[in-house]
């Protein structure tokens, strides 16, 4: 196994290593010399609307939620917090750090409880009840005068910090001021984004079942994005109360407001902080120069939020970053051609062979493979030995008077590869659904290793060690291979949102044995050399390895694989289901096994069950199984290869050979 | 402590303003309900063409000086417009196969770009911004209170589309092809469905109920835009009863809200004070709008997930 | 062979102007069944789409009838007789049965569209026990024969096909053939139909024809060990 050169689990370093981002932390610092005190004014209020917007960003480009209500937010956390530090009769004069603290607070709360209502629901109802929060902030809050001073706004001294007046006619101080706020607030998304909480919201918002099947609590970490949303919104406002010297009147808070900011975050693009930050100081920098113009800031968001739209989910952020890596690197596809896959080069040389497929054993050399299992030994936690790994006993399950499954029982013992096949509509898909827990069965019982978890919620069942892959490849194709496999980290890494934040090094040193973890496996994977490349931009076996990946990273003991190989070549089905073989017996995994490429699963499973309309037709090794007579005439059908005539003569002599009616 | 204090006298009249009020948003309600039918997403845009109606109306009313009826069919070809071009924006190959939640944020972009174009071309006169109805300016009795002629309209419009655009969606080949199109936009154009002809008709006919909606609200409320903000607001929370699909659900889901409204209003219930009342009915609302929700999801397994935890 | 129904000519087809089938030539007989084989992202989906009109040719010239269609859009195809049937089926699902059906023929003359269903019930009776059940609620292999009856709603004689046996099981794929046989027997139809190798049947159609990395080349079996 070769080094890893890609390291990111140090997000300090990282963000550090990149030269374009020392490149423009001089010059966020240096031009302020050289640039007039209104133009600094105007970039200071830019990047306080960045910390709203990156907390936008959050909620919308990572847990793919629209929020409309950020500008009610922002202004109810800028009135209440400035309240809370304004001296004299409009207010209590505590510290500032207290006001920053309420402000902070009330954004959370306002976030969390739109969450409370709404992350239950379809994305559609978290935009109505945002747009309803920030209708109600605009006629509860803001006709509030002796709070909000209406359309004038109430004076607000200009805050102390550390005994120093960062006086709001200070325009450089206060911007440095704001500048290192900013910093921190990059410093926190860096860390979450590359901890399980922030891998965890975005699986999430990109494929809610994908998260659940590695153990993500999908309510919990929406609520997280929402509140964090909040946070940044309340820091941002605390920040502008103090910058202007008196809060600015309610009429600049409206819902277009809001869609101004969303517009900034939706532009900016999910992937890159920095492409945030620049697009809300150009957002208060451009109107300026068109004055003249009658730039209309409705005009303005909607075009921009138009734009944002067609630079796809990544934004304008990611469009120069494609830019730039390509520059450096040159285009994607000589990129990916430079490092020839081993499995993509094995499958040619199968499928150029003779049309008949073996399974036939490829993958990393043996040194390289030695060295990611001992990686591995120490990631994945003690096999059990309990000598049934997973068990169904008698389910029942109809929906709308269809009985999907009547009666399935089925034993997988531990350490097996276990396929299942039946016709369609047998059930397959419904009983895998009950194992992972996505639906709950009528009667009947699962068991893992022993213990009932028929109520459990599947991402329980996956924290007990079971986890799946999905016949539709669930992955989220805007991002790396490595942020694909690192996102089935979360169940093996321990540590608060508070540790993970302020940089303690235990829950650091996990994030990178993960991420020596998930190296070891992409390159048992053969998708090392992928490593750094979206997973959009790949063939699909390579999509499906990836995914296979993430479910291994979880550390799983039982594996359950709904059909791998659809809509791969029978080279690639072959290769990969001798993959999963070598895998499952290299890292002691159970696999259960969905299949409708029966080849494969009459070849490699050591027991095999076969469903028809909701109930076992027979079980057994694959040899029995083959001969079945049941199994023969209603799942198989006349077997492949007897009809040596053409179709137009069966058709005309439906007595002769193999009459397929 | 909320300061309820019921004056069972004066529930007849508030049940009868409330029942009057519907109409209004139930017109743009019903708009919304064609769009999401259509494209799976909510019309923001119609809050653009609401604001044209009311502007457009407002404008050659007052400064045009033209009769109202005039006027009407005027800001309903304008709407009939807007909405068909932006039916061709959303039919278009690039637009029409982006997922929901992002073809919403086109819709809000629309939305902001139509209303700006609106406000820019059709300055109104501040504060006097209250034009005549087209139904002149008659009012009759019901219950010991004055229903005007314009309301009476209103609620009679929106019973006539509810009627036109269920018979529309549920009776018709067009509106079979309508369903398919938000089902699976691409199947249906495998299907030989006429994407353009069928999806620009319908957000034309949605437009210029987006407009009609602006344009009744005119004499009520005049061109305040947080006034149409928040009739496009109830519009969306009762369109949401209704699932966003059904659109008699949706005049009911209005007749529900502004009742609670007029309630709250009218002091019926005693004198609430402004922020207690819109806590009330956006309560109502959400409550609603989630127990639908939640009814809704529970008849359909596959969605068992979102539901529980 | 007669004149061919449906000819390809150094069709060059694809996405964004990036061409994903280069140089294709190919012709349907009148009443033929073409299976066309391929890998996931050999370029079926896209050389089918390309006959159908939703994926642009970027050069040569696809020939219907003898009548170039090049630049037709999808309704004209549609009304001249050819129709498709997607990948996955892709049914309505929040539409019943009768609704689906209906929606494949949006150019059928109201009249005739009792005579369109009748026709299909014929070749799936199934889904005339169904007709008002929604298409959500229907089995695979159901779906399947509801995603082929949809294509024939519009009376088609050219029936293009992606690959109608994914995720069916054995007897339902031969079911699925049988009927396809006998339309094309019936009617005069032609029809190609994509699939993967794993599901290729050569004796269940006239010509085998692969396609590999966007090119097609003739099928040569293999003899038998």
């Amino acid at each position: 196994m070769s080094e890893n050169p890609y390291s990111r689990s140090r997000p300090l370093l990282s963000l550090v290593r990149q030269p374009l981002n020392l490149v423009g932390a001089v010059v966020a610092i240096g031009w302020i010399f050289f640039a007039p005190d209104y133009r600094v004014f105007t970039v200071t209020t830019g990047l306080i609307i960045g910390v709203l917007a990156l907390g936008v960003m959050v909620m919308v480009g990572w847990a793919r939620e629209i929020n409309l209500a950020a500008a009610g937010v922002y202004a109810t956390s800028l009135y209440l917090g400035s309240w809370v530090y304004r001296p004299g009769p409009n207010g209590w004069g505590h510290p500032l750090v207290i006001a920053i603290v309420v402000s902070v607070v009330i954004g959370i709360l306002m976030m969390l409880a739109v969450a409370l209502f709404s992350v239950r629901l379809s994305g559609v109802y978290v935009m109505v009840f945002t747009l309803g929060v920030q209708i109600l902030v605009e006629r509860i809050v803001f006709t509030q005068y002796r709070l909000t001073g209406g359309d004038q706004g109430l004076v607000t001294p200009s805050p102390k910090i550390f005994g120093y007046e960062v006086s709001s006619h200070d325009d450089r101080a206060f911007y440095l001021f704001v500048l290192s706020v900013v910093a921190l607030v990059l410093m926190f998304l860096q860390r979450l984004r590359l901890s399980p909480y922030g891998r965890a919201i975005m699986l999430v918002g990109a494929d809610q079942q994908a998260a659940v099947a590695v153990g993500v609590r999908p309510l919990k970490t929406k609520a997280l994005a929402f509140a964090v949303c909040g946070a940044l919104g309340g820091l941002a406002g605390i920040l502008a109360a103090t910058l202007y010297g008196s809060t600015p009147g309610t009429v600049n808070y409206t819902a277009t407001t809001s869609l101004l900011w969303l517009s900034i975050a939706i532009l900016g693009g999910f992937d890159s902080m920095a492409g945030v930050l620049l697009v809300a100081v150009a957002f208060q920098y451009i109107p300026l120069q068109l004055e003249k113009l009658h730039v209309n800031y409705q005009l303005l968001a909607g075009i921009s939020l138009l734009a944002g739209v067609l630079c796809g989910s990544r934004g304008l952020g990611g469009r120069l970053q494609d830019l730039y890596r390509r520059l450096r690197f040159g285009p994607a596809a000589q990129r990916r051609s430079r490092r020839p896959s081993s499995f993509t080069a094995a499958a040619e040389v199968l499928a150029r062979s003779d049309g008949l497929t073996e399974l036939r054993e490829i993958g990393p050399s043996d040194d390289v493979r030695q060295l990611a299992l001992e990686t591995l030994e120490s990631w994945f936690p003690p096999r059990r030995t309990e000598p049934v790994a997973l068990a169904t006993e008698d389910i029942h399950l109809s929906f709308g008077g269809v009985r999907a499954l009547r009666g399935a029982s089925i034993e997988v013992p531990t350490g097996s590869f276990t396929g299942l096949i039946g016709p369609n509509g047998a059930g397959k898909t419904t009983l895998f659904d009950v194992v992972s827990g996505l639906t709950r069965p009528d009667r009947g019982t699962v068991r893992i290793f022993g213990s009932d978890v028929t109520r459990d919620q599947p991402w329980d069942r996956a924290a007990l060690g079971m986890t799946r892959t999905f016949q539709t490849t669930r992955i989220v194709k805007e991002l790396s291979v490595a942020d694909n496999l690192l996102a089935g980290a979360g169940l093996r890494i321990r540590g608060s949102l508070a540790q993970f934040a302020v940089g303690m090094p235990a829950p650091w040193r996990q994030v990178r044995e993960a991420e020596e973890a998930a190296w070891a496996i992409a390159c048992l994977l053969d998708i090392e050399r992928y490593w750094d490349e979206r997973v959009g931009e790949l063939e699909f076996s390579a999509r499906r390895r990836t995914e296979l990946g993430r479910a291994l990273l979880s550390g799983p003991q039982i594996l359950l694989l709904d059909e791998p190989t659809s809509g791969l070549d029978p080279a690639s089905s072959g290769a990969l289901i001798g993959l999963v073989r070598r895998l499952q017996a290299d890292l002691g995994l159970t696999v259960l096994l969905v299949e409708h490429y029966v080849k494969a699963v009459l070849d490699g499973c050591d027991l095999v069950y076969v469903l028809a309309e909701g109930q076992i037709l027979a079980h057994g090794e694959p040899g029995t199984i083959a001969a079945d007579a049941q199994v023969q005439e209603r799942y198989l059908g006349a077997g492949r290869g007897e009809a040596t005539t053409g179709w137009r003569e069966r058709l005309a002599d439906p007595a002769g050979a193999g009459n397929r009616g | 402590m909320l300061g309820i204090d019921p004056n069972p006298d004066l529930f007849g009249p508030a049940f009868v303003i409330g029942l009057a009020n519907a109409g209004i948003f139930s017109v743009l309600a019903i708009a919304l309900v064609l769009t999401y039918r259509i494209s799976r997403t909510i019309g923001f845009v119609h809050y653009g063409i609401a604001v044209v109606g009311a502007y457009g109306y407002y404008h050659f009313t007052v400064e045009y000086t033209m009769p109202g009826w005039v006027a009407l069919v005027v800001v309903l070809g304008i709407g009939a417009g807007v909405g068909a071009a932006y039916g061709l924006v959303m039919m278009n190959g690039r637009i029409a196969f982006l997922p929901p939640l992002t073809l919403s944020t086109v819709s809000i972009a629309a939305m902001l770009i139509i209303g700006a174009v609106a406000t820019e071309n059709f300055p109104v006169a501040p504060d006097v911004a209250i034009s005549s109805s087209p139904f002149g300016d008659d009012s009759f009795r019901v219950w010991s209170f004055n229903v005007t002629a314009h309301r009476f309209a209103c609620l009679l419009i929106s019973v006539i589309l509810v009627v036109f655009v269920s018979l529309y969606l549920n009776r018709t080949r067009a509106g079979v092809n309508v369903r398919a199109i938000s089902d699976d936009v691409e199947a249906a154009r495998w299907s030989g469905i006429r994407l353009y002809r069928i999806g620009v008709g319908s957000y034309a006919a949605a437009g210029a109920m987006a407009a009609l909606a602006g344009a009744l609200l005119a004499p009520l409320a005049g061109t305040d835009l947080s006034a149409i903000l928040l009739v496009f607001f109830r519009a969306l929370t009762v369109a949401v009863v209704g699932a966003f699909s059904s659109p008699a659900l949706a005049l009911f889901g209005a007749v529900v809200l502004s009742t609670v409204d007029s309630f709250a209003t009218t002091s019926a219930l005693g004198d609430i004070n402004p922020a207690t009342r819109e806590s009330m009915i956006f309560a109502a609302m959400v409550l609603t709008a989630v127990a639908v929700a939640v009814f809704r999801n529970r008849n359909s397994p596959r969605t068992a997930l979102a539901m529980r935890s | 062979m007669a004149d061919p129904r449906l000819e390809l000519k150094g069709v060059r087809a694809g996405y964004d102007r990036v061409p994903v089938v280069f140089d294709v030539d190919l012709g349907v007989a009148p009443g033929e069944i073409v299976i066309l084989v391929g890998g996931n992202g050999a370029g079926k989906s896209t050389l089918l789409q390309a006959v159908m009109g939703t994926v642009a040719v970027l050069a040569g010239e696809i020939r219907y009838d003898g009548k170039r269609i090049n630049r037709w859009p999808v309704a004209r195809r549609a009304r001249a007789g050819i129709s498709y049937s997607p990948e996955g089926r892709r049914v309505f699902s929040t539409l019943t049965v009768r609704e689906n059906l209906d929606a494949g023929a949006s150019h059928i003359a109201t009249r005739r569209l009792r005579d369109q269903r009748a026709e299909v019930f014929s070749y799936f009776p199934i889904l005339s026990d169904r007709s008002d059940q929604l298409a959500g609620t229907l089995s695979g292999g159901e779906q399947q024969m509801l995603a082929i009856g949809r294509s024939l709603m519009s009376g088609p004689d050219l029936i293009l096909v992606e690959e109608p046996s994914q995720g069916l099981a054995p007897v339902i794929v031969d079911r699925v053939y049988g009927t396809l046989q006998r339309i094309c027997l019936d009617r005069g139809t032609s029809v190609v139909i994509a699939e993967q190798f794993q599901q290729l049947r050569e004796y269940d159609c006239d010509r085998v024809v692969i396609i590999d990395k966007g090119m097609v080349r003739p099928y040569v079996a293999v003899p038998a060990p």
